[in-house]
């Protein structure tokens, strides 16, 4: 990579409030700037080299620039409601996800019951809390990347409302020893709850902060966390089905499917010149959430064809109505996200220059 | 001698308009003719251009297209809009009106 790519890069990292399409304008047009300052710098007598760091120097800081042109491209920013939904989307879609995987089969008789504590297990142990924020985080960072620095706390309200849900009931059903005295049961109630909104919205705040940072290191190990969160996430939900259906076989489909589907993630991140990981994640959404209703959908088509799958018919509506919740919000938030992603229409604009820029 | 930032930053939408109402320019172009019709007094900061163009492009003020150019790469090429003019129009009888102003009282400042 020359070091006008790279800076334009670092630049492009800056820009992930603008739409991509506009933001890959930017940098075009940044790029032919560029490339003719250093042509003519060069003939001055300076090498190539010199011109470049010359050149780049004098267009100025990119995070700066880059703040600059966010701000003049007021039409073109990403709206901020958007923004919030996908991040919701993500948020609640595994909550949901999570409750699905814990769930006892008596929970399936009633979906209300997924919150009581003492049916998803979670409370009993201190260590189910610790899984439950592990398995969460990958969905705060998502969260985070999608819903940008102004809703950083988005992340971790659903997955911290539910810690808080299910120990509050625990204490209530008499499953856990309640603490002795009034303050020890409000630490509790409320610190452990506390921390636990805090360390997934950190998380998700880390994401935005990785996806824009300076190092292109630092925002290629933050698409392949997503990558890799990408399969996780995929294969929890088809684990959470297939645990549902009792179906050992689903299960391993979701353990199966996890390599190729982070294959697929990394090899698109690799060639994503653009790295705009907020895009990145909302595809994620769309696809684990498409990978999801097929499932479903397949199951239910086996249901109507009256062929019996075992406990089948005892749990899998509420887990398909999950499911169904799960991918709806998924793909809302990717049919949002493409929808408002498409050009505004310029009356003077024909096309786009080549990504590869000459002196001109 | 050099430019102050701050006169600057108040006329260079101005001296945008006014050099696009003569013909079409890509921001590099712009730059340059800045330069050198000012005798290098006025160098802008090369990055801050974009932004400024971006908003007078979203005003309605200008508007870009990127146009072939022969054995080069495509350039955004900024043209001015009736809107344009319009604005282009006022902030010169701003302008003058201000100048005229500073004028007299540093005329009178002299008697």
């Amino acid at each position: 990579m020359s070091d006008i790519e790279r800076y334009l890069s670092e630049l492009r990292a800056h820009l992930t409030d603008l739409h991509p399409k506009r933001a890959d304008e930017i940098i075009a047009e940044a790029r032919t700037h560029l490339e003719s300052r250093v042509a003519q710098l060069q003939t001055t007598g300076m090498s190539r080299d010199e011109a470049v760091a010359e050149a780049a120097r004098t267009f100025g800081d990119p995070s700066q620039v880059a703040q600059d042109l966010v701000q003049g491209n007021t039409r073109h920013r990403r709206p901020a409601t958007l923004r919030a939904l996908g991040a919701l989307a993500i948020a609640l879609g595994a909550a949901f996800a999570l409750a699905g995987l814990y769930a006892t089969p008596e929970c399936w008789k009633s979906p209300s019951l997924l919150f009581v504590a003492h049916h998803t297990g979670l409370a009993l142990e201190p260590a189910g809390w610790l899984l439950l924020l592990i398995q969460l985080l990958p969905a705060a960072y998502l969260a985070g990347v999608v819903g940008g620095p102004r809703f950083w706390w988005l992340a971790g309200a659903p997955g911290a409302f539910w810690i808080g849900f299910c120990w509050t009931a625990s204490l209530l059903s008499g499953r856990l020893q309640p603490a002795p005295t009034l303050s020890e049961q409000l630490r509790y109630a409320l610190i452990v709850p506390g921390l636990a909104a805090l360390v997934l919205a950190a998380t998700g705040r880390l994401g935005v902060g990785l996806a824009a940072s300076r190092s292109r290191l630092l925002r290629r190990a933050a698409q392949a966390i997503t990558a890799i969160c990408a399969a996780y996430v995929l294969s929890l939900g088809l684990l959470a089905l297939g645990r549902a259906l009792d179906s050992p076989e689903a299960q391993s489909l979701g353990a199966a499917v996890a390599v190729p589907v982070a294959l697929i993630f990394a090899a698109a991140a690799r060639h994503d010149r653009r790295l705009d990981p907020r895009a990145f994640a909302i595809l994620f959404a769309g696809v684990s959430a498409a990978g999801i209703l097929l499932v479903g959908t397949v199951a239910l088509f086996f249901l109507s064809l009256g062929v019996s799958l075992g406990v089948l018919g005892q749990h899998t509506a509420p887990s398909l109505a999950v499911a169904a919740v799960t991918s709806a919000l998924g793909l809302l938030a990717a049919l949002i996200y493409w929808r408002r992603t498409q050009p505004e229409p310029s009356p003077g604009q024909s096309n786009l220059p080549p990504a590869s820029g000459h002196p001109g | 001698m050099k430019s102050d930032t701050q006169l600057l930053k108040g006329s260079v939408r101005l001296l945008i308009l006014r050099l696009l109402d003569r013909e079409p320019m890509y921001g590099y172009q712009m730059i340059q003719h800045l330069k050198d019709r000012s005798e290098g007094y006025f160098q802008l900061g090369e990055g801050a251009l974009y932004p400024l163009l971006h908003e007078m492009e979203e005003h309605r003020f200008l508007r870009a297209e990127w146009r072939d150019q022969e054995g080069r790469p495509k350039r955004r090429y900024y043209h001015l809009t009736a809107k344009g003019k319009k604005e282009l129009a006022h902030r010169l009888e701003t302008w003058q009106g201000f100048t005229r102003a500073v004028d007299l009282v540093l005329e009178a400042s002299h008697v």
